[in-house]
């Protein structure tokens, strides 16, 4: 199935996959998780990420249990802190 | 001993006098330095009940023991009073050379007293220190005054604190600004400079700030640089500045929009950081051009704009001239407050008008929130186009946004009554509920509804709301949920204090922890700086800071967030139809704190935290 995964605010050049507007298109297996997904991108491991599925958070300790449909919209943005 | 100079100036501006004496140290050991150690000295020297603008209100200028040293970002400085906008205790923390420079003049501290009969200003070359009529400076820009201070000494390396029209007419938002657009921002600190009729502050210093332990500084210091440098928080913040955050909590549903009664702006691409970086149709550049640092530091966060020169803000040739160049660009706080807070998707007019707050010295956070709180109150009609002279003061309205600004500047018409503030503004015209202040502060860009524990950071934050008093982020930002927020908002309002009483940049902390930021105080100061140490003086720094507001009258009546947060559920995002759960977080929160179900610290908890 496909999933669209959206990264907001990234550090660093943009993970591979993603186009110059933190955007890709992923291939995944049936019932891949939201874990599964995220565990292919390349984020820095010093920060804290939030995820959300089809704008709604998923927290991190259901990110294992969440199941991806065909065509769901995953975003990503850094816990970061602003000023 | 190093990091301290060891000297605070002591201005006495009813009488004319400046005199040296030396910095108390044992207070100095308690609470390390700047935002701590200078509230220590007002909670000890003035009644905290007093009328923020009249000459019995002190105001400090003060730096932490590693300003001005080669640690990075060790350049901050503050203004620490009773703030004109909150009446509460108010330290405004700001960036840019000034802090530095007063250190290598060999000064800690700057104590004013009383009030001036005449505009001055403070010439300080080290030791030579002199008390200056300001009649030609005042009724001045911030950036005329910069730039005539130093061609008028004949030197271009005096570094100038000052505050603008917005300082001398007491807008109670207003600024004390250096460097043209750096800031200590909040409060209405600025408006305190005003009331003294002091313009500024000039300072050039040649001497250095010498550390306790020179080779074990210069070794920890670049440990700490290399662990700065390579995080990614650094490469993010130099790269995009803080504009990258409003993707993140328009995403979330944080993002606080016409007045809060949104949380998501439907303008948003028009206004977001890659539209900034974006080059334009008219000249093929972008409205972000260029970065620039604070003394000492390696992250570079500061943002260089340049206007659309087809924009109508540098119509005129002489708006060209002064706006349509290279300017101080906008930050996340700025952009929130002069975009979506105000309902406008007009990047050039959010610039023109954070121009206009770095010019004549006003917060561009209480500025947004002020005008959206007008732009509500025209929606309804208690404020009508009589009073404003002909301007639809709609939210959207961009032009009416930057043409409010400029007469809240100059005093005239509506902008006046906008110029107190939200909180006076909305009592004035008779709907205090639009006011979306805390202490009479205007929110900085983060809804509470979504963000639970920012919104027990705000009620509980002794300067008002602010996003910097406390550290929930990361939480806030994965769990939308009161549990457990009133132990990390505890936590990091103790951490955020121990951090600005050192003379480094908050950022700084996104890579470096309190042991990192120890260990470069230690080796400055010697005298066995640790983590825990620290974070005793941050405790001790908050108790303080509650004890001040509490002898100021305050009560935890004023522990408390906008009618709207608390009654009116979100619309969208992660927490749609859910409102912020102060009352489940702050008992707990005084709980932990050791204060009673009122807030008042108890006596044990005083005897404990030393205060």
């Amino acid at each position: 199935m496909k999933v669209r995964v959206k990264l907001l605010s990234p550090a660093g050049a943009m993970p591979a996959g993603f186009d110059e507007y933190g955007e890709a298109k992923m291939d995944v297996p049936a019932g891949a998780s939201l874990a599964d997904v995220m565990a292919k991108i390349s984020l820095p491991k010093e920060e804290a990420y939030t995820s959300l599925v089809g704008g709604q958070a998923v927290v991190p300790d259901e990110r294992a249990g969440y199941a991806l449909a065909d065509g769901d919209e995953v975003t990503l943005l850094p816990a970061i802190q602003g000023g | 001993m190093g990091g301290w100079q060891g000297k605070v100036l002591r201005v006495n501006l009813t009488e004319g006098t400046a005199q040296s004496e030396p910095l108390n140290q044992e207070w100095a050991d308690l609470y390390l330095g700047q935002r701590g150690l200078a509230t220590k000295y007002l909670f000890e020297e003035m009644d905290p009940a007093v009328d923020p603008l009249s000459p019995e209100n002190k105001m400090i200028i003060g730096t932490g023991p590693l300003t001005g040293t080669m640690a990075s970002t060790g350049g901050r400085w503050s203004v620490t009073t009773k703030g004109a906008l909150t009446d509460a205790i108010a330290s405004s923390n700001s960036g840019g050379y000034f802090g530095g420079e007063l250190k290598l003049a060999g000064w800690d501290f700057i104590i004013f007293e009383g009030k001036s009969p005449k505009p001055v200003y403070l010439l300080i070359r080290d030791d030579n220190v002199q008390i200056l009529d300001a009649g030609e400076f005042w009724g001045q820009t911030v950036w005329v005054t910069e730039d005539a201070i130093r061609t008028k000494h004949h030197d271009p390396l005096i570094r100038v604190a000052s505050i603008g029209r917005a300082g001398e007419a007491m807008v109670r938002f207003a600024c004390v600004m250096n460097d043209k657009d750096r800031a200590a921002g909040r409060s209405g600190v600025g408006a305190v400079m005003g009331s003294k009729n002091l313009k500024a502050v000039a300072v050039r210093g040649t001497q250095g700030v010498a550390v306790d332990d020179p080779a074990r500084f210069m070794k920890v210091v670049a440990e700490m640089r290399q662990k700065l440098d390579t995080h990614a928080a650094r490469e993010r913040l130099g790269r995009v500045g803080t504009h990258a955050m409003m993707d993140n909590t328009n995403a979330y549903g944080s993002l606080p929009t016409r007045n809060s009664r949104d949380v998501q702006f439907d303008g948003h691409d028009a206004v977001k950081v890659k539209t900034a970086h974006t080059p334009r149709r008219s000249d093929g550049k972008p409205n972000l051009i260029s970065t620039k640092a604070c003394f000492a530091c390696s992250i570079g966060c500061g943002r260089i704009a340049k206007i659309d020169p087809e924009h109508y803000s540098v119509g005129s040739d002489e708006a060209k001239d002064k706006y349509g160049k290279a300017i101080g660009g906008l930050e996340y706080e700025s952009i929130f407050a002069l975009a979506p807070m105000v309902g406008c998707s007009d990047l050039d007019a959010a610039t023109y008008a954070n121009a206009l707050c770095n010019e004549d010295g006003m917060d561009p956070i209480s500025l947004g929130g002020s005008i959206s709180a007008a732009m509500e109150l025209y929606e309804v009609g208690a404020i009508t186009k009589e009073d404003t002279g002909g301007i639809e003061l709609k939210f959207g309205n961009a032009e009416a946004m930057t043409k409010v600004t400029e007469m809240i500047i100059a005093g005239e018409g509506i902008g006046a009554d906008i110029g107190l503030g939200a909180r006076r503004l909305c009592e004035k015209y008779g709907h205090p509920e639009f006011a979306i202040v805390v202490k009479g502060q205007e929110i900085p860009g983060y809804d509470t509804r979504a963000m639970q524990g920012m919104g027990l950071a705000y009620a509980t934050s002794n300067r008002g709301a602010c996003h910097m008093r406390a550290a929930p982020f990361t939480d806030d930002f994965t769990h939308v949920r009161a549990d457990g927020k009133a132990q990390i908002v505890k936590d990091t309002q103790d951490a955020n204090a121990a951090k600005d009483n050192t003379g480094l940049c908050a950022f700084s902390g996104n890579a470096w922890d309190i042991a990192d930021m120890a260990a470069q105080v230690d080796a400055a100061c010697g005298g066995g700086w640790d983590e825990a140490r620290m974070l005793e003086a941050g405790e001790r720094t908050y108790t303080i800071e509650r004890q001040f507001n509490l002898r100021a009258g305050m009560t935890s009546a004023d522990d408390t967030l906008p009618e709207r947060f608390l009654k009116e559920a979100a619309k969208s995002g992660v927490a749609k139809g859910r409102v912020t759960e102060l009352d489940k977080m702050l008992p707990e929160y005084y709980e932990l704190r050791g204060w009673t179900a009122d807030g008042v610290p108890t006596n044990e908890t005083l005897d404990r935290v030393g205060v």
